[in-house]
């Protein structure tokens, strides 16, 4: 199933210097949402399971590449979004997405399951699936790679990950050359309904990795270093009074102005490992 | 059920968890064979495709004898 929609960059989808990235995964994430509602025929307050309960999607995985960075992204940029969604089972839902202006684009792939929330714990979530009479997303016949993968990594299996074709070794887990704490802000990264945001755990990621750079690095890299591949995989979530254990495993230079960053995100509170990501950031427009 | 086997076994290895010689149906999918939700959101799936059915129609499968039921023609329960 496809669909589209043209947007414009103005303030609000900018950041310094660049599109913004947090307002880049709300779009891909509502229209991914949007896509799943209009296929099962429903507004998403109305999306329950067999016993009547409220069901969220969940991000399972989220993948993002652009053809250059996010700095080649300008004020005023007529933008078009499409994508393209099928689904593995009744739970599973996979997009496919571009986001196109005159000189860039951002190519995505996202993935979200259904939960429960267990409205007093959120490092309870059970997974779910909706109760629905119709549902108009064609099916994959066999599980998309792109979970295959997430779920290699999520049990520690999986050895490698590519970027613009090269192929990289995933580092180990317990591997650390940087640690930091995060205490949380609910102002921004808590979603409506009290869990961690799935757009915040890669701004986290970020603001963690910027402190790195601060105290190790002579780069200016908030300012001067953009995002150019981001890679996304949750593994839990946390509540709100916990703080995140952030921790980078391994950072390689792959040019001079360009850098790869594996990292994590822990629990603080019981050191549950609740998303890895993979980053690669280069200087303005290359 | 040697396909189901097949299919519970493929799932399992496919994982990194241990595959099973025989399925009990008093096996629970996470307690017994090591399955998080996503590896039997996954199961389930491939389950419904091979065998052309909704096996959480009734609610969601917990354990090897609820997929059995569920997969098992109407006119044979």
């Amino acid at each position: 199933m496809k669909n589209s929609k043209r947007l414009v960059v103005d303030m609000p989808q900018m950041a310094i210097g660049a599109l913004s990235e947090s307002w880049l995964l709300k779009e891909l994430g509502d229209f991914h949402w949007a896509s799943i509602c209009k296929g099962l025929g429903k507004k998403s307050k109305e999306l329950v399971n067999d016993t009547d309960d409220r069901l969220y999607a969940t991000f399972v995985r989220i993948r993002y590449t652009i053809n250059k960075n996010l700095n080649s992204f300008k004020e005023n940029d007529d933008l078009e979004l499409n994508s393209e969604i099928s689904r593995f089972g009744n739970s599973m839902y996979f997009s496919n997405m571009s986001l196109k202006s005159e000189s860039a684009v951002v190519n995505s792939n996202l993935m979200t399951t259904f939960t429960l929330r267990n409205k007093d714990d959120n490092t309870k979530l059970a997974k779910s699936e909706p109760d629905v009479a119709e549902n108009t997303i064609p099916k994959e016949l066999s599980f998309p790679s792109f979970g295959a993968e997430y779920r290699q990594l999520r049990k520690d299996i999986l050895k490698e990950f590519t970027f613009s074709e090269e192929t990289f070794s995933v580092p180990e887990i317990g591997k650390s050359i940087f640690e930091s704490s995060y205490d949380l802000i609910p102002y921004h990264d808590l979603n409506g309904v009290g869990l961690l945001y799935f757009a915040a755990y890669p701004i986290i990621n970020d603001i963690c990795t910027n402190k790195y750079f601060k105290a190790h690095r002579s780069e200016n890299w908030a300012m001067d270093y953009f995002t150019e591949f981001k890679d996304i995989h949750y593994f839990g979530n946390c509540n709100s009074d916990d703080k995140i254990k952030f921790v980078i495993h391994e950072l390689e230079s792959l040019s001079d102005d360009q850098f790869l960053i594996s990292s994590s995100l822990f629990r603080e509170s019981d050191g549950e490992l609740i998303a890895r990501m993979f980053t690669v950031k280069s200087k303005a427009v290359r | 059920m040697e396909k189901l086997l097949n299919i519970i076994n493929q799932v399992l290895k496919n994982s990194g968890l241990g595959e099973v010689e025989e399925l009990k149906p008093e096996q629970n999918l996470k307690d017994d064979l090591g399955m998080d939700s996503i590896i039997i959101a996954e199961l389930v799936a491939t389950v419904d495709v091979a065998f052309d059915s909704d096996i959480n129609s009734n609610g969601m499968v917990q354990t090897i004898k609820d997929i059995q039921v569920a997969i098992t023609p109407d006119n044979e329960k």
